[in-house]
């Protein structure tokens, strides 16, 4: 199983400002180390601020880390040539998130793919955007050709993103929030192109979410959790194992932080939600410089002087890593009632 | 009025926007009534309408609507039919409007505190400026803000911070109604929640009514006593909350709990609504989600299902339920 | 018949948008009447320049519907033949400083870095000194130049506020997630400017054709008015001088049709020209529109 993206020890640092004068910095990522095999599923979860995005983008290229290194496909990219560093990017492609701005308004459908296809695919390329439009089940393919994406609803806007990532043929799909701006009832649509394509082609996907129960959803059975919090990954793992035993104080709150449908369970979860939670922001004299402390200090109900010192992922299981010293003190993990383990396994 | 009765009543309602293509169909015929210190959730998606509904009520339709037919009565008064200086006089003080943190509600040259003062102002008249500082700080802390907040400008709080202002200003004169548009929308997940917990409290202590539309199901799920579903200008299903998880009866209703996605739910069985929502500038004829629904018959392409008590407060618009009405 | 895209693209968004609008649409006929007369009207209407001062300063009559000028010759056949004269070297000054505005603007807007900087500040020097005050230092001291050379040299001082359109125009299409996306497939950079970015700054490029059009008229009419460009007597910029300083038509009163008839040609070319210019900013700048 190789390796398609590998970063090691990465952080990102914006500075703000002008040239004379003060300069703001902004620690997107602190010190992230992670890897994506072939055909893995990953899913990297955090709230806005907390690097998602920025790492997801360090993966795709489209920034450089202001330390440390990224691997791809075993080689170091700032050692590559330009050439080399520009083949290889194709193969690792990467959807937006907004399917309203990530589509040129003006081009059709067939034009959106057919350029990319000119450049990256060897056989007839007609019959290959019919194809492509089959794999993500826009059908009748002929009916999409001549369209333009204002024709298009968010979802099959969404899934012509991915057709379009697809004509590289690449190793892996970075998928940045990719239905937060889709009705409900079509989200599952999009997602489940992913895992079709996942299964199917082997295609490793890594997708970012603000939410724990997409974010579950796409990963059980095998795949991979993040969860982020201010520039670093605070717990990783197996999802189902990270699921059902979560250890990160964090990782609990987002879990209990995901509403659910039934009102009688509405109380106990915002109680329990309260454990794992400071109501008003602890004012520590914060990170600006103290950059190992451990990003939750000033939200977490259990930190403690040590926290300061910093704190590295931990392997507590197989395949479960844990960024905390504190996972004894917490509170015991009780059988939430509305907490349904999957009873059926995802056949696609 | 006792606990119990209906404090809002809307009666087919139907609103079209005037564009340049035609007419935008976003409300038709919709007909609902609101139990007095109940939660009601209106859920639909983009373009099902719910907001229209809410513009009506609240007076605060686009100058390209037209309401065609229709009366909505709060307490048995039509607002349709109030001028403005009339419906001044129940603004704040008997109907609330919570508005979403994420559109620009609150005005970026006012305090929190003057906006407060402003509202007061305007509605009921003189105030002493240290009388409304103590009501508005006694509101603030109600929703969790400290007093500080008064001083703070919108650009300075936070999208959480400032839904909570945008709360505790509706409280200001304790109305009967409150009119909640997505009040979690566009906050982070533990946002989200700390504004449920805020509602709930709220609810729990001073009982107002309230309206609230969603696009999110599970919250509308957590929050609400009864579950209104909006479909493309229609309103399709009526219910309490239980019965409406336990038995969805409109395949859209189905469809819709079926795409949740939530730990309370069986993830291998999730499964989206097939095809696209319509467009309301040429709806499809008859019932509108025909075209999308595995039990289509002859009739709901051709007519509009009229609405089918299932039983007292319960109803659909579907022809599947219809019996021998056919 | 299935008209090629390229043509319906053309009409939806450049023609229509510029029917729709009140300003554009009465600037365009008007302006289009202009055009009309100074394509045809040389045909059917003959030009006659015999010096005859018994026929001096003719008040307008049917046969001359604008009386005569100084020399006894006809103003209305001078008008029209002075339409494509002056209608021509403006569209050329136009051309060639929109030219020039587009290169600037998009290599300083999708290239950025070093030489995008370098660009705006060029940019921004043409935009800080006056062009007019320029134009005349410029003509005052070249004398007579071939009109071609003129019309460029005059652009190069009308370029710089068209470049600044241009550039935010392709900055900001730029920055949208298509252009990345197309970056991340390696399409190359000249299909991207050309076929992803392009598309949407034509509308930008177009409409400072127009503005640029009517600055042009205004310039090469105000310099020629002054003497300071000699080019075509027809010329209505050259017409006016004459009228005016030459003649000394504006000194005898009942010569005062001279003058008024080159002046009014004129401000009505420049309104129609004004009202297309502001009508087609708004069609396709919706942020200047007002209520629809």
């Amino acid at each position: 199983m190789s390796e398609i993206v590998k970063l090691e020890h990465v952080a990102k640092i914006f500075r703000r400002g002008r040239l004379w004068g003060s300069r703001e910095e902004i620690f997107a990522l602190r010190d992230v180390t992670l890897s994506v095999i072939e055909g893995e599923r990953i899913s990297i979860v955090g709230e806005s601020g907390s690097g998602k995005t920025t790492l997801a983008r360090i993966i795709a290229g489209f920034e450089k880390p202001t330390h440390g290194v990224v691997y791809w496909f075993g080689k170091k990219v700032d050692e590559l040539s330009r050439s080399e560093q520009t083949k290889l990017r194709a193969k690792i492609q990467y959807v937006h998130q907004d399917p309203y701005s990530s589509l040129n308004p003006s081009r059709t459908v067939y034009s959106i793919l057919a350029d990319p296809l000119r450049r990256h695919y060897d056989g007839d390329v007609n019959e290959r955007v019919v194809e492509l439009l089959k794999l993500v089940k826009l059908t009748p393919p002929e009916y999409f050709l001549n369209k333009y994406p204002y024709h298009l609803s968010g979802g099959m806007r969404q899934r012509l993103a991915i057709a379009r990532a697809l004509t590289a043929s690449p190793n892996l799909i970075i998928a940045d929030e990719p239905v937060s701006m889709i009705d409900m009832s079509l989200r599952v649509s999009v997602l489940d192109v992913f895992l079709d394509l996942n299964r199917r082609m082997n295609l490793a996907t890594v997708m970012i979410s603000h939410d724990i129960a997409l974010a579950y959803y796409f990963t059980m059975n095998g795949g991979r959790l993040c969860v982020m919090y201010g520039g670093r990954i605070l717990e990783e793992g197996e999802s189902d194992k990270l699921i059902t035993n979560p250890l990160h104080p964090y990782t609990r709150l987002l879990l209990l932080a995901t509403p659910q449908h039934q009102r009688e369970y509405a109380e106990l979860r915002l109680n329990e939600m309260k454990k794992y939670f400071l109501p008003e922001l602890r004012r520590i004299e914060l990170m600006e410089g103290g950059s190992q402390a451990c990003p939750y200090i000033a939200r977490c109900p259990f930190a403690v002087d040590k926290c300061r010192e910093g704190v590295e992922l931990k392997k507590v299981e197989p395949r479960h890593y844990v960024a905390c010293t504190r996972i004894d003190e917490l509170p015991s993990w009780i059988p939430l009632p509305w907490f349904r383990p999957k009873v059926t396994t995802w056949t696609g | 009025m006792s606990r119990g009765s209906e404090i809002l009543e809307v009666k087919k309602l139907s609103v079209v926007y005037l564009v340049r293509e035609g007419s935008i169909k976003a409300a038709s015929d919709i007909s609902f009534s609101v139990k007095e210190a109940s939660i009601t959730a209106i859920v639909g998606e983009s373009g099902s309408g719910k907001s229209t509904i809410i513009e009506a009520i609240t007076k605060t339709l686009p100058l390209n609507a037209r309401v065609l037919e229709g009366e909505v009565r709060y307490r048995g008064i039509d607002l349709l039919t109030l001028t403005d200086e009339e419906y001044r006089k129940l603004r704040w003080r008997e109907i609330a409007y919570v508005p979403q943190a994420a559109q620009s509600s609150l005005n970026p040259l006012q305090t929190v505190f003057e906006h407060f003062f402003e509202t007061w102002a305007d509605v009921i008249g003189f105030i002493q400026k240290e009388e409304m500082r103590v009501k508005a700080s006694e509101l603030l802390e109600n929703v969790g803000l400290s007093r500080g907040v008064l001083d703070a400008y919108p650009h300075q709080l936070s999208g959480g911070m400032k839904q909570r202002v945008l709360i505790a200003l509706s409280f200001l004169m304790n109305p009967k109604l409150l009119i909640m548009d997505e009040p979690v929308s566009a906050l982070d997940v533990v946002n989200q929640s700390q504004i449920l917990s805020l509602i709930l409290e709220l609810y729990r202590r001073y009982h107002p009514t309230i309206l609230l539309i969603t696009h999110d199901l599970p919250v509308a799920g957590e929050l609400a006593d009864t579950i209104a579903v909006m479909y493309a200008g229609h309103m399709v299903e009526f219910s309490s909350n239980k019965e409406f998880f336990e038995d969805p009866l409109h395949p859209y209703s189905k469809g819709l709990v079926r795409s949740m996605i939530t730990f309370s739910i069986d993830m291998g069985l999730v499964s989206s609504i097939p095809g696209e929502p319509p467009s309301l500038l040429t709806p499809p004829s008859g019932c509108r989600f025909h075209p999308r629904c595995a039990h289509a018959m002859d009739i709901c392409r051709k007519d509009v299902p009229p609405r089918i008590e299932i039983s007292p407060g319960r109803w659909v618009r579907c022809w599947l339920y219809a019996g021998d009405i056919k | 018949m299935r008209m090629p895209l390229f043509l319906t693209m053309i009409y939806d968004e450049l023609i229509r948008p510029m029917l729709r609008n009140r300003k554009s649409l009465i600037g365009l006929s008007g302006l289009a009447v202009f055009v009309l007369v100074a394509v045809l009207g040389p045909c059917f209407i003959p030009l006659e320049l015999k010096t005859d001062f018994s026929r001096r300063f003719l008040p307008p009559s049917l046969r001359h519907p604008l009386g005569t000028d100084y020399f006894g010759n006809d103003i209305f056949q001078q008008i029209v033949h002075g339409a494509p004269v002056t209608l021509s070297l403006a569209a050329a000054i136009a051309l060639f400083a929109t030219m020039i505005a587009a290169i600037v603007g998009v290599a300083s807007g999708y290239v950025g870095g070093v030489v995008g900087r370098l660009l705006d500040a060029l940019t921004n020097l043409f935009l800080v000194i006056p062009s007019f005050p320029a134009m005349l230092v410029i003509f005052v001291m070249l004398g007579e130049t071939h009109w071609l050379v003129a019309s460029a040299l005059m652009a190069i001082w009308m370029w710089a506020g068209s470049a600044r359109n241009i550039k935010s125009a392709v900055y900001s299409v730029r920055s949208m997630a298509f252009v990345e996306a197309a970056e991340g497939l390696n399409l190359g950079s000249f299909h991207i400017v050309v076929k992803e970015i392009m598309p949407h700054v034509v509308p930008y490029v177009f409409a400072s054709f127009v503005s640029t059009f009517r600055g042009a008229i205004e310039a090469s009419i105000g310099l020629m008015f002054l003497g300071v460009l000699k080019y075509n007597p027809l010329h209505w910029g050259v017409m006016l001088n004459l009228a005016i300083f030459q003649t000394g038509a504006i000194y005898v009163p009942h010569a005062l049709h001279y003058p008024l008839s080159v002046i009014t040609f004129v401000a009505l070319l420049l309104l129609f020209t004004t009202l297309l210019s502001y009508g087609v900013e708004e069609a396709f700048r919706p942020e200047l529109r007002g209520y629809e």
